[in-house]
């Protein structure tokens, strides 16, 4: 009758990895019931989902973003870990909304709203009218935007690309009056020293009024789990500067 | 002995049977087998995707005939009609916008049943473009390696230069009098001032312009003044070319040429020309993919001339 033992020892090992697979099953059903900027306060929920956040973002993120988060200025693929945030302000909910339906992705549900026109060409931009700009108009609003980070002493430069700025260059449309951006459409604060693109510098200003920018972000919701979605907006929502998991 | 008893005793030896025990042992296993079997079917049945089930998945907030309506895109609604994050929603808020979505998921689904995608243009146009950029999805938001861009920088360095700038002087003579067109490029030439040339040749400056981009120079000159411009120096002057009704005679104030620009410099602009390069390649290739697999047929009295 040993064979009954064996029984006996696989049925509790059945019923063991069961008892493990349903228990598991209860922590993931609750990480996606909860609500995403509650999520980070549930330690038993970021214990589960820290893990297969990083496993995740190693395989779907890091080939942008690069393994440290830090991005590439050079693509204008933006610092993961900084406290700048180009779309939303941070929430977990709205880094879920990015991993799920991207930037610019062909998901007409992830963020699409507005693009930097190319400001020294025939056509500006492509969704609407936006008249070019003249090459002196160009030069003055990149002096005013650097005036912004330098606090430059007024001259006359300053001011003819303030004029432009808040009028017919529409920049105020987007940026803002007080050239702080609207992280509601992805414009970035201009008066901050954290640069998307480039160095900050006027080479790099002038090329990004000249030449326009759209950055992307694939959407991840025919790709990834909704678990291992929620998992990585976590993990990156973590990272952020002065982020601990446990942050709401 | 009692019967009960003679038959747990005769069963007590059946069981102690080397030949009984084995066939228990079949019948236990068989029984654990199919126990197992079932469960795992059960499982693979009740979780696979697309299973009818009147469980609502846990990332979802409701089910609309089998149609989820996920919990990300009810937390994004939510927060977008009432201006305020979903924590702060009351719970009477939320089940309003969760009705909303149910609402409208089911007119969705009466729009399939009504196939507006045949009849109605704005639900056509609306497919087109999401087909579209689904298509070049996968080109748009990937970033290619340094060593496609560079390829495609040394293949195309034509387009990689900084804007080319001008300023003209763009003056008109009326009428037809070669002539006294070329006398007043000659004076201008010889540097006489613009002020003085056009008092004593009756020569106008219809609108004056500051430096602009090439672009924008060949659209006010048109092609073929402007192609007669683009390439003097400053303080040159064409020859005189006649246009409509009237004579142009243009001096250049200032140009300042279009330079290559280096792979470094030029590299955001390389990889988004790279971007719309593949995006046009991709999109060609699955029309040229759905041609292949459909069966177009074209009226005679357009089928002769008729080339995709």
């Amino acid at each position: 009758m040993r064979w009954l033992g064996w029984i006996a020892l696989a049925a509790s090992l059945a019923a063991a990895a069961v008892a493990s697979g349903i228990h598991e099953q209860s922590v993931r059903s609750r990480l996606l019931r909860a609500d995403p900027d509650l999520v980070a306060s549930d330690p038993q929920l970021v214990a589960y989902a820290m893990d297969m956040g990083a496993l995740t973002y190693s395989g779907a993120c890091s080939g942008c973003h690069g393994p440290a988060l830090t991005g590439d200025r050079r693509s204008g693929v933006p610092d993961l870990t900084d406290s700048e945030w180009l779309y939303g302000t941070g929430r977990l909910s709205e880094i879920e909304r990015i991993v799920l339906y991207g930037i610019r992705s062909g998901y007409s549900k992830g963020w699409n709203l507005a693009s930097m026109p190319a400001f020294a060409r025939a056509k500006p931009y492509a969704s609407y009218h936006v008249d070019p700009l003249k090459p002196g108009e160009v030069d003055d609003v990149t002096t005013f935007v650097l005036s912004l980070q330098n606090a430059a002493s007024p001259s006359d430069a300053v001011e003819r690309g303030k004029t432009v700025f808040l009028k017919n260059g529409l920049c105020f449309d987007c940026h803002g009056a007080d050239a702080r951006g609207d992280p509601a459409i992805g414009a970035p604060d201009l008066t901050d020293a954290v640069w998307l693109y480039g160095n900050g510098s006027a080479e790099s200003i002038h090329a990004a009024i000249a030449h326009g920018m759209a950055g992307s972000c694939p959407g991840n919701i025919d790709s990834l789990s909704f678990a291992e979605i929620r998992a990585v907006a976590l993990y990156v929502h973590s990272k952020r500067s002065g982020g601990r998991a446990h942050d709401p | 002995m009692t019967p009960d008893a003679a038959l747990s005793s005769s069963a007590m030896q059946r069981a102690l049977d080397p030949a009984s025990t084995s066939t228990l042992r079949a019948m236990v296993l068989c029984a654990v087998g199919a126990i197992v079997g079932l469960s795992i079917a059960g499982y693979g049945l009740f979780t696979a995707a697309g299973t009818s089930t009147r469980t609502v998945p846990p990332e979802s907030v409701a089910m609309v005939n089998q149609r989820p309506i996920l919990r990300s895109d009810f937390i994004a609604q939510t927060e977008s009609e009432l201006g305020k994050t979903f924590a702060e929603a009351t719970r009477d808020e939320r089940l309003k916008v969760l009705d909303e979505m149910v609402r409208e998921e089911l007119l969705v689904q009466r729009s399939l049943e009504l196939d507006f995608a045949e009849t109605d243009q704005d639900s056509r146009n609306a497919l087109v473009t999401a087909v579209t950029q689904q298509i070049t999805v996968g080109i748009v938001t990937s970033e290619p390696d340094e060593q496609q861009l560079m390829n495609f920088y040394e293949t195309h360095k034509e387009q990689f230069s900084s804007e080319g700038r001008m300023q003209v002087v763009d003056l008109v003579l009326a009428g037809e009098n070669m002539e006294v067109g070329r006398a007043a490029a000659n004076a201008l030439r010889s540097g006489t001032s613009v002020e003085d040339v056009m008092a004593g040749f009756g020569l106008t400056q219809p609108v004056r312009h500051d430096e602009d981009y090439y672009f924008a120079v060949k659209y006010r000159l048109g092609d073929v003044l402007f192609a007669q411009v683009e390439h003097l120096s400053a303080g040159a002057v064409n020859e005189p070319v006649r246009l409509g009704d009237a004579i142009h005679i243009v001096q250049v104030v200032s140009n300042t040429r279009p330079v290559p620009l280096a792979y470094p410099i030029a590299r955001a602009q390389v990889a988004t020309d790279f971007k719309m390069f593949e995006h046009e390649r991709s999109l060609n290739a699955t029309l040229t993919f759905l041609r292949g697999r459909s069966t177009i047929l074209i009226a005679d009295d357009y089928a002769a001339d008729y080339k995709p």
